[in-house]
């Protein structure tokens, strides 16, 4: 699917496709991906007028033995343009996550900013995760960044919680609730929030 | 309220506390100082139930209860409350909704109703009126974000939310400014009872200026080496830990 962001136009997207944006627009992609079988996702940014800037944010959870991919491709190949990247994962049981994100910066793309994010927290000890961060950059003066973060639970935030009586299960829905906000926030209407945040919360 | 005989406990294979008795009744507030590295912070965590110690030896009864054979959850819920040297920061968790959780946990062991929203802010408000706090701490994450003193604060909050038989104040001291301290001291004073009791760790005396205690100890190298009353806080001032009487 193509989808285009017309010149400056805003647009608030989900689902998987290719998404162009035009000059001064802006792309607010939030994705949330539920899977407990194999299942691979692909998402394509391409910038094709100057100033446009997107947020893509992604949450990835999968249990019981799926496999849930997500392929990202920013192509930056104009100057002037922002993309911001924050990809979380979580993943139980012996279910196992990919995160493959490329940014491209062209030769001229000059004054790109770019940054891509992987948080991911591995619920059980058989569950495995993938990070592959990529930056292709082709031009100078130009802000570009990546991180990766894969961990546990914090034990510290448990014994912690549990100091103040709250049992194990709730302890730990606590501190994924609040690792899937940061994405969870990004979604605007209030109703479908709180419809995900109960999905999410099910799901655990 | 609390009876401690003999405690020994180890970190891997490293002895910690080397036989540590104490005996806390209800309405008693007691003081264990002693300098870095001598064990107040392990016993600490191990009355709160922390799994990287291990007793070795002695026993914990805390209201009838063999305390040591509890989870940290079932000795909240029993009374025992621990403020943390270091309150742990919590992305994400609103902070509100972190207090409710924990008081009407408590509320359900003690088969009352659970608070609604509306109720629960009301007292919450009231608590942190006390404590002088600004109630945007209620929108904020737990203790994310928070200063030194704002962490200790928002653990004093929880002990007059919560209202356990014993708080633990684990240098409570610490990361406050003087008048952050006299607030702290304040609540904590206002919540002495016949019926509830303070165990208060700290490296320095200045804590002792604004909670007075009943008894003082003191910790050196994993064994109590001194009691007695208030002024022995102010002897180990003067004369430090090194030279006792």
């Amino acid at each position: 699917m193509k989808i285009r962001v017309k010149e400056g136009e805003i647009l608030r997207g989900r689902g998987e496709g290719q998404y162009e944006l035009e000059a001064n627009s802006h792309l607010e992609l939030t994705q949330i991906t539920f899977a407990d079988t194999n299942l691979s996702q692909t998402f394509e940014i391409v910038f094709l007028g100057e100033g446009a800037s997107c947020n893509l944010s992604f949450l990835d959870l999968a249990k019981n033995s799926g496999h849930l991919e997500s392929i990202i491709h920013v192509k930056h190949q104009v100057p002037n343009c922002k993309s911001v990247l924050v990809h979380k994962g979580l993943y139980n049981d012996a279910a196992q996550g990919t995160f493959k994100a490329m940014v491209e910066v062209a030769p001229h793309a000059l004054d790109t900013d770019a940054s891509q994010l992987h948080r991911s927290l591995l619920l059980s000890p058989t569950a495995k995760v993938h990070a592959e961060p990529h930056l292709q950059i082709q031009a100078d003066a130009v802000k570009c960044k990546h991180g990766v973060s894969i961990g546990q639970l914090d034990d510290k935030a448990l014994f912690y919680l549990k100091t103040r009586g709250l049992d194990e299960p709730t302890a730990r829905r606590f501190l994924i609730q609040g690792f899937a906000k940061e994405i969870l926030d990004h979604i605007p209407d209030v109703e479908s929030r709180a419809q995900l945040e109960q999905q999410v919360f099910a799901w655990i | 309220m609390l009876e401690i005989k003999n405690l020994k406990v180890n970190i891997g294979d490293k002895p910690i506390l080397k036989g540590v008795s104490l005996k806390i009744k209800p309405g008693e507030v007691h003081a264990i100082m002693g300098p870095n590295g001598s064990g107040k912070s392990t016993l600490s965590q191990v009355l709160a139930g922390h799994s990287d110690y291990q007793v070795t030896h002695g026993s914990v009864t805390f209201k009838g209860h063999d305390l040591l054979k509890q989870a940290p959850e079932e000795r909240a819920l029993n009374g025992l409350f621990l403020a943390f040297q270091y309150p742990v920061e919590i992305p994400g968790v609103n902070n509100t909704y972190f207090l409710k959780a924990a008081l009407n946990a408590k509320r359900k062991t003690q088969n009352l109703p659970e608070l609604d929203a509306l109720d629960f802010l009301k007292l919450i408000k009231e608590k942190m009126a006390l404590l002088k706090m600004d109630e945007a701490f209620l929108q904020r994450s737990v203790n994310e974000g928070f200063s030194g003193g704002e962490k200790k604060r928002n653990e004093a909050l929880q002990i007059a939310l919560l209202e356990p038989d014993l708080a633990i104040l684990d240098e409570t001291d610490s990361g406050l400014d003087i008048d952050a301290l006299k607030i702290v001291a304040e609540s904590i004073n206002a919540l002495r009872s016949p019926k509830r009791s303070f165990l208060l760790v700290t490296h320095y005396q200045r804590l002792l200026d604004y909670i007075i205690p009943d008894y003082v100890h003191v910790l050196q190298n994993g064994q109590i080496t001194q009691s007695g009353g208030k002024e022995l806080a102010l002897e180990l001032e003067q004369s430090g830990y090194e030279n006792p009487r």
